[in-house]
């Protein structure tokens, strides 16, 4: 039996180019449903985990998938913004207590979410090292994007124009870092946490600038009527926000019209989710309340779909190849009826030679499924990260 | 296999210990972590908490005495102890604007003065400026002194009641003997002023500085303000901005936030107009609370206008 097996495995290597042929072949066509199956499978557990974890979300009418990626995956482009007076709407029901979130703009890559302390509570994310963000300006970073930026405490992150041609926009606000999460294997790694109100400064709704009433601002004051000053553009506005010019940033116009992106309304029971929902659904304004998870869900479903369109071309692919690899093996053994006489002159009986064909085809399927499983696991150990950042961006 | 033994219940005991230094230890405010702390800006709001909690919290007002809370601005040290707190009480009414400057817990924020939000008066002259895209814009706009209004004072008292009940709700009927008792202290005081006010009117008044509007509403006190400092010394053209109404009608008395400087005593006396004072108490008293500061003014108001 082993010199059936030594036979061909001699056979196979002396082919090498043939058999390495046959063996990618058998590999692919058992490799790719099986890392289609692991990723959608994964991915979707992943998706779900976080949407479940948010039984809610209220953002402005328009697309609830673009709403969940944006305030859930913290990656998708914002939203539409809905009022923060939605909050004390929220609070006013005393049904839930709302979270604010702002994710609208960037540091490099990096999403900056502006948000309250209680998102930290509500997602159990720790400082692993320095302190919560304490006043305005301050950033905690998520342990992914302080390892992959080399960010500690002390260093300053900045925030992107929302375009390169904005020349006469907002200045990019510098922040600094005074704290760094513990990881949470989760988008929060990659992001940049801010208070809300630091983003409603990014976005130029609240800035700080020299006293207009005082001596080293008399060159940009263009006239004095009255108790009103005006200024021209030359007033000096800050970029970093210090204990030296804190007290001079004010924000503008009324506190409820300022932009957010979601609110979670963390509900204080099933109870009192259901009624939440209910009041929403009985709203005809801007506004409109989503459950992420259903949400992902259809997502999940679409992409179930397209699955078994893959899987039902990949099994057409896969019968293909097996034809293939059968007339491969026929043509094959009908190139080698010398060598099969040669065996056969030297004592070789039939059922020999059959067992020597056999092994060929077995040895070959072996180390396919050996290929095919090893690329599988490694598809579940490191393409999930990936097909996910795909998908969500 | 005793002495084992001895060494172990040695071990617990010590670890027992421990354990029980480290819950009576002290919070980043300075009090004992075992008790709820609460915070307020300011010092009506505290003495109304205190008064309504009596020892079942620790009020905590982190400003020192001699700031005024309403601009009163923190250090990170300061805005991290009160990101501790149960409940941070706010006076409401743009007062305290340090508050927009920091991160604290949104849902542990009391809005005292939210019930009457409605009914918070503009302030009369506001500088306003223009530059950049955002156009003319202001950086405070409402009368803040909202206690001076002892009916307002009570619906503050209120809200502190609710939150307080909220967390503590087995203690319901502790705090509300004790918000009773507040109440009627509010209410007396309130009284007296509703006497005060409209004879003060009546013989002319003007106020030293613009933080009375609320009490001037309520109790029917018509009067102008100034902008003058009980410490600092008028210039010649805010005398001038003082005699100019002079000239068009009588006025009798000023009311000050604080004893002011003898010359300016003696200079207005020479135009017959004789000093009041009647505290805000936005700050902690070095003697006395608010109640008392409060009742002590008006004795002396009511000694001046012959009430008696």
């Amino acid at each position: 039996m082993n010199g059936v097996f030594y036979l061909a495995w001699r056979y196979l290597v002396w082919h090498r180019w043939k058999s390495l042929t046959l063996t990618a072949a058998i590999t692919l066509v058992m490799f790719l449903p099986a890392a289609l199956q692991v990723l959608i499978d994964q991915t979707a557990l992943q998706l779900g985990a976080r949407a479940d974890q948010t039984p809610l979300m209220i953002g402005a009418k328009g697309s609830p998938l673009e709403l969940t990626l944006n305030s859930l995956y913290l990656q998708s482009s914002p939203p539409a913004s809905l009022p923060y007076g939605e909050m004390d709407v929220i609070r006013q029901q005393g049904l839930a207590a709302p979270i604010p979130l702002y994710v609208r703009f960037k540091s490099r890559n990096a999403a900056i979410v502006g948000t309250s302390l209680a998102y930290f509570d509500y997602r159990q994310l720790s400082v692993a090292s320095g302190r919560m963000m304490a006043v305005l300006g301050e950033a905690v970073i998520g342990a992914k994007l302080a390892r992959t930026r080399n960010l500690s405490v002390g260093d300053y992150v900045l925030s992107s124009p929302e375009s390169a041609f904005d020349i006469a926009g907002v200045y990019p606000l510098k922040m600094p870092v005074v704290g760094i999460l513990a990881p949470a294997y989760s988008a929060d790694d990659d992001a940049i946490f801010v208070d809300v109100k630091t983003t409603w400064v990014i976005e130029g709704l609240g800035h700080g600038h020299q006293d207009l009433a005082g001596p080293e601002a008399v060159r940009a004051i263009l006239k004095k009527d009255g108790d009103n000053i005006v200024a021209n553009a030359s007033v000096v506005e800050f970029n970093e926000i210090t204990d030296a010019n804190r007290d001079s940033f004010h924000f503008h116009g009324d506190n409820s019209q300022r932009p957010l992106t979601a609110i979670i309304p963390v509900a204080r029971d099933d109870k009192s989710a259901v009624i939440l929902a209910g009041r929403y659904q009985a709203r005809d304004d801007d506004v409109q309340l989503i459950s992420p998870s259903r949400v992902m869900n259809e997502l999940i479903a679409t992409i179930f779909t397209v699955r078994q369109y893959v899987v039902a071309a990949l099994s057409l692919i896969a019968v293909a190849t097996g034809l293939v690899v059968v007339l491969v093996f026929m043509l094959s053994l009908r190139l080698r009826q010398n060598e099969m006489k040669t065996l056969r002159s030297i004592g070789g009986g039939r059922w020999q030679l059959a067992m020597l064909a056999g092994a060929e085809i077995i040895l070959v399927v072996a180390i396919a499924v050996l290929l095919a499983a090893l690329l599988t696991w490694s598809t579940e150990r490191w393409g999930t990260p990936l097909v996910q950042a795909l998908i969500v961006s | 296999m005793i002495v084992r033994l001895c060494l172990y219940l040695s071990v617990i005991a010590c670890l027992t210990a421990c354990e029980g230094k480290g819950e009576g230890g002290e919070n980043q405010l300075g009090v004992a972590s075992q008790t709820p702390t609460v915070v307020a800006v300011n010092y009506p709001l505290t003495y109304m908490a205190e008064q309504i909690a009596g020892d079942l919290l620790n009020v905590e007002f982190p400003v020192n005495a001699d700031v005024d809370p309403a601009y009163w601005q923190p250090d990170v040290t300061q805005v991290v102890a009160v990101q501790q707190a149960e409940l941070i009480f706010l006076n409401g009414a743009a007062y305290a604007q340090w508050i927009e400057k920091v991160s604290l817990p949104e849902e542990k924020l009391i809005n005292t003065s939210a019930g009457f939000s409605d009914l918070l008066l503009p302030l009369e002259r506001v500088a306003t400026h223009t530059h950049g895209i955002a156009g003319e814009h202001t950086h405070a706009d409402l009368a803040f002194t909202t206690w001076l209004d002892l009916q307002q004072a009570k619906l503050q008292a209120m809200a502190i009641y609710d939150a307080l009940v909220g967390l503590l709700p087995e203690r319901e009927a502790q705090l509300t003997a004790n918000l009773a008792v507040l109440d009627q202290d509010f209410e007396s005081l309130d009284q007296r002023w509703l006497v005060i006010g409209p004879r003060l009117a009546a013989e002319g008044v003007i106020f030293s500085h613009p933080v009375y509007q609320y009490w001037q509403r309520r109790y029917q006190v018509a009067g102008s303000s100034l902008h003058w400092e009980p410490d600092v010394e008028p210039e010649a053209s805010e005398w001038r901005a003082l005699d100019q109404p002079l000239q068009q009608k009588t006025i009798r008395w000023m009311v000050w936030e604080a004893e002011p400087l003898p010359v300016l005593r003696t200079e207005l006396a020479a135009r017959g107009i004789e000093s009041l004072i009647l505290p805000p108490v936005a700050n902690r008293p070095t003697a006395g609370d608010m109640m008392t500061i409060l009742n002590d003014a008006t004795r002396e108001l009511e000694t001046k206008l012959q009430l008696y």
